[in-house]
């Protein structure tokens, strides 16, 4: 038999996926058909993960730059040259950087931040997409008192009300989109709430078309309309007044007038009414939002927590709330601890030109751009270690040669917090180490013994030290398909609080200058990983096929708006921020934006160096980031 | 026809396997998924297991092939090209009469058209195909709406049917004929012809209750399909449904579509690789200069549909595209496996 | 056995030669530049068993790889007889821009000739009008060589050209040489006037009316962008030619070139195996825009 179950390791959804390998090489993909999410399904980037795992473009021994280019070296040339270099720097004193990444297994997480600690003495971590996924879990932990998903995904199979917050979960988590969509059909009310007409909101029951900017105002306004049905029928009232901000919460959200939220949001109060009561007859309610780098801001996320509580049904066994996370481990990576800690952020430290960094260490950098790249190109030491390459190889002095995910064990944590493990089932090209192998040698050349002999004794040593994952273990990972962390290990598991609310009605930032709300998302793409994608056949001619399309790039408006433009499909404009920032772009017709409104892909290399660069908080408002603009006939 | 125990045809999967590369199936122990696979030495084919997961096309048209290495060398402007496949002795064991059907639709399609494809005559000259008689339908099933089982027909070289004391053989072909010769086995009472007409009617009753997941009456389907009589609206509802994920291509026993890219391994090294395909993606029709003929999902999805149940393309494969494993319908992300589809159309027709 | 060997085999054996899955290698023995973009090879098997059973008919196409880049389809401009092989490439993707970055010496290979090629058996006696817009000249250039090469068995033979500046005509030389023989009239016209440019101005649809384009026993050759495509169908129409006298060249992606891997199917029609010619009236009925 040549198929060995493992777990697809693009986005958070976590699909059980089968490998066909000889064991030196994949030779094609199946899915599991008995996983409790994918059940049999996965999406065009697990059916082509045989392409990505067959690529040439493997890092495959370590390399060390001299005179400008890098050669080959030996492991412990390359091990004892970095030991060495960032030994003359102080991680103390904020001279060294780690950027882990999101796509690695817990074990090689763990082992890079007891590498941070331990060795380098360092507190400037961080993980890619960290600064929407932090929202999220600071938001849950308040709210539901521990940091992760409330409920799981298999929920949506079996709840009454499910509503869908911003990102087309269709394009970046298919199969939790399929699931979505199967739901819709079994006759759960599917509620989406985006302002583009996204392939999920047409396979949803409702669709909420709000004006950019307002999502956190029209869930609270939901929430009062709720609110409202609950006082009027006491019986089905709980104990949900008597948590913690209830009367802060309920105050703020009697303040909404239905007035300025139709002007602000472009949705009726009615018709919110009369959703909240479809909402407030369900029995189960399952609430799933973006996390990562399409994620939302922090007032979204305490307005959906909020509203979540106020439900009154999250302890149902049917019921959640899921921060559907982009990356595959990306709950893991803050599991392990590597996101950065509040004002020892390594991203403030790129971003700073006066900070005191000196010397970076990445690991499987992921994104297509690599933002700061001049302040890590005049770095004294960036290490890079992956699996594939990358172009910020072009910046490393050393680069160390890592595993593919199935090529050793490791365990993933998806975005339902469920644990699961995926065990070596092909040999690695070349000298490649699983991650924690790599530093643990690292950590040895600079005179620390952790004695690891395997991925399992890593793992004991996380069932040690992170206590949600006390209770497991390799062998009880072996069997089935994963086990959820353990939410009781959090002492405020359980205890609800509401999050202190404001009602502002975002008044939309365009004005005659700039008449267009510019939305920058990845959110309805599958292909937002690209580099990882570049490195496939079927995948990434379907990216190309958009981009060939639209060469430079597209900014999609309404067919109204072309009109008044006087500019047809494919037409070139100019694009001109209010900061007066400018680019020239295609332009993409499609009735699946609102009038005023348009929408730029994320992945367009020129407009994130160019355009977006004086637009950083963009990042971190993700998906509600929005910027005015302009837009002239070329 | 031969009357044969369960011990001759574990015999016989172990002499063959002396001499053939012995595919079969095989339940994953971890998952309890069913494989249609190369059985290691110690192993049998499982000749209980369900349906396998995954087409048995796998063998003959994998996912991903090595057809051609090249290596050029831009200084001497010298090239020299090896070929990467070659035949094998092969024995598919334990076929499930769907799955020969779709092996037929690609016979058809790659070896008995204008041109012969090397690659799949490569692969499948040299082939053995047993077929295994369905004893019971599973969750998926709809042969008997397609005409592909429980039983198979023809084409096969040898076909088992499980009865109560044993295994009934019959011959397909010389190949089959052969095999049989070389064994002396028992010659099969004509009695046996009945009881297995009784196991493959047992088989055909229990649908009803058992194989609910999938129904589709298709003459009615190809009909409007092929007359072009299906509203766009209908294509529309299904496009929209479609995840674009191409699972439905790659898991259907004949769907026979693929791509070539040549891939560069190490300096002047060259891969042509041959990988499956599907018409339900974008960049499938898309010629270079940037026009594409067949954008819209709906007109992808389309001719999906188009190619497995249209008369004119029925012709040729001499039967539908469709052999009823219900495979597209699991993997599906939407609801658009073509049972459903077919359901879709047949509803229209219905209103 | 090389399959180059493989493939004088069956050569010999079967009298005919078509290379089916593996590329036989040629050298490019000559590059001339057409046009900005546009590049011709002159080409020549090394294998020379090969060479004198590579016939090809008018229409046909092959498959051509660039070798480290890949494989792509390419009409044959050279006239079945009497013709140097060679093929006419616009760079328009990674594999063309590959194809054009190469020097003489430099190899390709070769699979084909596939396609059903202009239906030459059903026409003589009549005449024929080519209409072409840019590029569209390459595949229409071997039926031109072709008539022009059996003058008695045609009509009159007329060539309507255009072409965005005369910097883009293609087979300037040609069309010189056609302009001699006797009853070839040409048309050749460009978008917009330019310094020393004494021809026509205009877009190709308007030259059907200038060369008062005949429509009994006529039978049109028609290749060039969708625009232009679309507007002489519509004019020769309008003229009262017959749907099944109007004859094109479809081009899609293709990857196979033997009715295999179905990237280029159009409805129920495989472009590879059972065009790339059809008649207007088949394009119109396949099922699917094209």
């Amino acid at each position: 038999m040549n198929y060995q179950a493992c777990v697809c390791n693009l986005c958070g959804t976590g699909c059980g996926q089968f490998l066909k390998t000889d064991g030196k090489r994949v030779l094609g993909v199946a899915p599991i058909v008995s996983h409790p999410v994918s059940k049999g399904k996965l999406c065009v980037r697990g059916w082509h993960a045989n392409e990505l795992l067959n690529t040439n473009e493997r890092i495959t021994t370590p390399l060390i730059r001299e005179n400008g280019r890098l050669r080959e070296a030996s492991l412990d040339e390359a091990l004892s040259l970095v030991v060495r270099r960032l030994g003359e720097c102080n991680g103390a004193a904020d001279e060294i950087g780690l950027l882990a990444s999101a796509r690695s297994s817990n074990e090689d997480g763990f082992a890079l931040r007891r590498l941070a600690r331990e060795v380098f003495k360092t507190h400037l971590l961080g993980v890619g997409a960290e600064a929407g996924h932090r929202n999220s879990m600071d938001s849950l932990s308040h709210a539901f008192g521990y940091p992760g998903a409330v409920g799981d995904l298999t929920r949506i199979d079996k709840a009454d009300y499910i509503l869908i917050v911003g990102t087309d979960i269709a394009r970046q988590n298919p199969i939790i989109g399929g699931n979505l969509h199967a739901a819709q059909r079994r006759g759960a009310r599917l509620v989406s709430l985006s302002s583009s007409r996204t392939q999920m909101a047409k396979l949803s029951t409702k669709h909420f078309q709000q004006q950019p900017g307002t999502k956190a105002l029209v869930l609270n306004a939901l929430a009062k309309a709720l609110h409202a049905l609950r006082t009027v029928n006491h019986a089905r009232h709980a104990d949900i007044d008597r948590l913690a901000g209830y009367t802060q919460y309920v105050n703020a959200l009697r303040t909404i007038s239905s007035v300025a939220l139709e002007k602000a949001s472009g949705i009726r109060y009615e018709e919110i009414e009369e959703e909240a009561q479809i909402l407030d007859a369900a029995r189960s309610v399952v609430i799933l939002f973006p996390s990562g780098i399409s994620g939302l801001d922090k007032r979204t996320i305490e307005a959906i927590c909020n509203l979540a509580v106020l439900t009154d049904r999250m302890d149902d066994a049917q019921s959640a709330l899921i921060p559907v996370a982009g990356i595959s481990n990306l709950q893991g990576s803050f599991d392990m601890g590597l996101s950065g800690e509040s004002g020892h952020s390594v991203f403030g430290s790129l971003a700073d030109p006066d900070s005191p960094l000196r010397a970076l260490f990445v690991v499987d950098h992921d994104d297509g751009i690599i933002r700061n790249r001049e302040r890590i190109a005049a770095l004294e030491l960036v290490v890079y270690c992956g699996a594939f390459r990358n172009p910020f190889m072009d910046l490393a002095d050393v680069v160390f040669p890592l595993t593919a995910y199935n090529e050793s064990d490791g365990t993933y944590t998806c975005a339902d917090r469920r644990v699961q493990l995926t065990r070596k089932n092909t040999d690695t090209p070349g000298a490649g180490l699983p991650g924690w192998r790599l530093y643990q040698a690292i950590a040895e050349q600079a005179g620390h013994t952790w004695g690891w002999r395997d991925a399992a004794e890593v793992f004991l040593a996380i069932a040690d030290t992170i206590p949600s994952y006390h209770d497991l273990t390799h062998h009880r990972l072996a069997k089935g398909f994963g086990i959820h962390w353990d939410i009781t290990a959090f002492a405020a598991a359980g205890q609800m609080k509401f999050h202190e609310v404001q009602i502002d009605y975002p008044k939309s930032p365009t004005c005659e200058e700039f008449p267009f709300a510019l939305m920058v998302g990845k959110g309805r793409h599958f292909w937002h990983q690209n580099n990882l994608m570049r490195k496939t056949l079927i995948p990434r001619r379907e990216y190309d096929q958009t981009l060939l399309l639209y060469p430079q790039g597209y900014v999609e408006i309404c067919p109204d708006d072309a009109q008044k433009l006087k500019v047809k499909d494919k037409w070139l404009v100019h694009l001109t921020s209010s900061t007066g920032t400018s680019m020239k772009i295609a332009v993409k017709v499609s009735p699946d934006v609102q009038p005023g409104t348009a929408y730029i892909p994320y992945f367009i290399k020129n407009m994130i160096s160019d355009f977006l660069i004086r637009y950083d908080n963009a990042f971190a408002a993700g998906e509600e980031s929005i910027i005015p603009v302009r837009i002239e006939e070329k | 026809m031969y009357f044969l125990t369960t011990q001759d045809i574990n015999d016989l999967a172990r002499e063959l396997q002396k001499t053939h590369a012995v595919y079969g199936p095989q339940v994953n122990a971890q998952t309890g998924q069913v494989f249609f696979d190369l059985l290691a030495e110690s192993d049998l084919p499982d000749l209980e297991a369900a349906i396998p997961s995954m087409p048995v096309k796998e063998i003959l048209f994998p996912q991903m092939e090595r057809i051609l290495k090249y290596s050029y060398d831009t200084q001497a402007q010298s090239v020299t090209l090896e070929k990467q496949y070659g035949e094998k002795l092969k024995v598919l064991f334990g076929l499930r009469p769907c799955d020969l059907a779709g092996i037929q639709c690609l016979d058809r399609f790659f070896l008995g058209q204008e041109f012969v494809d090397d690659v799949y005559l490569a692969h499948r000259r040299q082939s053995i195909l047993i077929t295994n008689t369905c004893t019971r339908p599973w969750d998926q099933c709809f042969c008997v709406c397609t005409h592909t089982g429980p039983a198979a027909d023809e084409g096969f070289d040898l076909d088992l049917t499980r009865l109560d004391d044993g295994y009934l053989v019959q011959v397909g072909s010389e190949k089959g004929q052969a095999l049989a010769d070389t064994h002396g086995w028992a010659t099969a009472e004509r009695r046996r012809l009945a009881e297995k007409a009784a196991v493959v009617d047992r088989c055909v009753e229990r649908f009803p209750d058992q194989a609910k997941d999938n129904k589709a009456w298709i003459s009615r389907a190809m009909n409007r399909i092929t007359t072009g009589f299906v509203k766009h609206e209908i294509w529309e509802y299904i496009g929209q449904q479609c995840f674009e994920c191409g699972a439905c291509s790659f898991v259907c026993p004949s769907c026979s579509c693929f791509n070539i890219e040549d891939v560069t391994l190490c300096g002047d090294s060259c891969e042509r690789l041959r990988t499956r395909d599907s018409c339900s993606f974008s960049g499938y029709t898309r010629m270079a200069g940037d026009h594409n003929p067949r954008a819209p999902v709906e007109d992808r999805r389309n001719k999906r549909f188009f190619c497995k149940l249209s008369y004119t393309q029925s012709k040729k494969y001499l039967r539908p595209g469709c052999v009823g494993c219900g495979r597209c319908q699991l993997v599906c992300p939407g609801d658009i496996g073509l049972p459903n589809v077919v359901q879709y159309i047949r509803r229209e027709t219905t209103e | 056995m090389t399959h180059s060997q493989h493939h004088s085999e069956a050569c010999r054996d079967t009298g005919r030669c078509p290379i089916v899955t593996f590329p036989e290698v040629v050298n490019i023995d000559e590059i001339k530049d057409e046009a900005p973009e546009v590049k011709t090879f002159y080409l020549s098997f090394l294998n020379p068993e090969v060479a004198p059973y590579f016939r090809i008919k008018s229409g046909q196409f092959i498959m051509c790889t660039v070798f480290g880049a890949g494989e792509f389809a390419v009409s044959l401009p050279p006239s079945p007889e009497h013709d140097r092989l060679h093929i006419t490439v616009r760079s328009v993707g990674k594999v063309t821009d590959a194809l054009h970055a190469l020097r003489p010496g430099d190899k390709l290979g070769v699979r084909g000739p596939f396609g059903n090629g202009f239906p030459f058996a059903t026409i003589k006696g009549k005449n024929i009008v080519y209409v072409a817009g840019g590029i569209g000249l390459i595949p229409l250039r071997s039926s031109i060589v072709h008539a022009l090469q059996h003058r008695q068995d045609f009509g009159r033979i007329i060539l309507l050209y255009g072409a965005r500046s005369a910097g883009d005509l293609l087979y300037q030389a040609d069309i010189e040489e056609w302009k001699k023989i006797d009853g070839f009239e040409s048309f050749i016209t460009i978008d917009r006037p330019e310094p020393g440019w004494q021809g026509q101005v205009g877009y190709v649809p308007n030259l059907i009316e200038k060369a008062k384009v005949p429509v009994e026993d006529t039978v049109a050759f028609v290749c060039g962008p969708p625009v232009m495509f679309n507007a002489v169908i519509a004019q020769l129409l309008k003229r009262g030619m017959s749907e099944d006298d109007i004859i094109s060249t479809l081009e899609r992606q293709m990857k196979c070139g033997i009715g295999k891997c179905q990237h280029c199917a159009i409805g129920r029609t495989l472009v590879c195996t059972d065009g790339p010619v059809y008649t207007y009236h088949q394009i119109k009925t396949l099922g699917e825009v094209i």
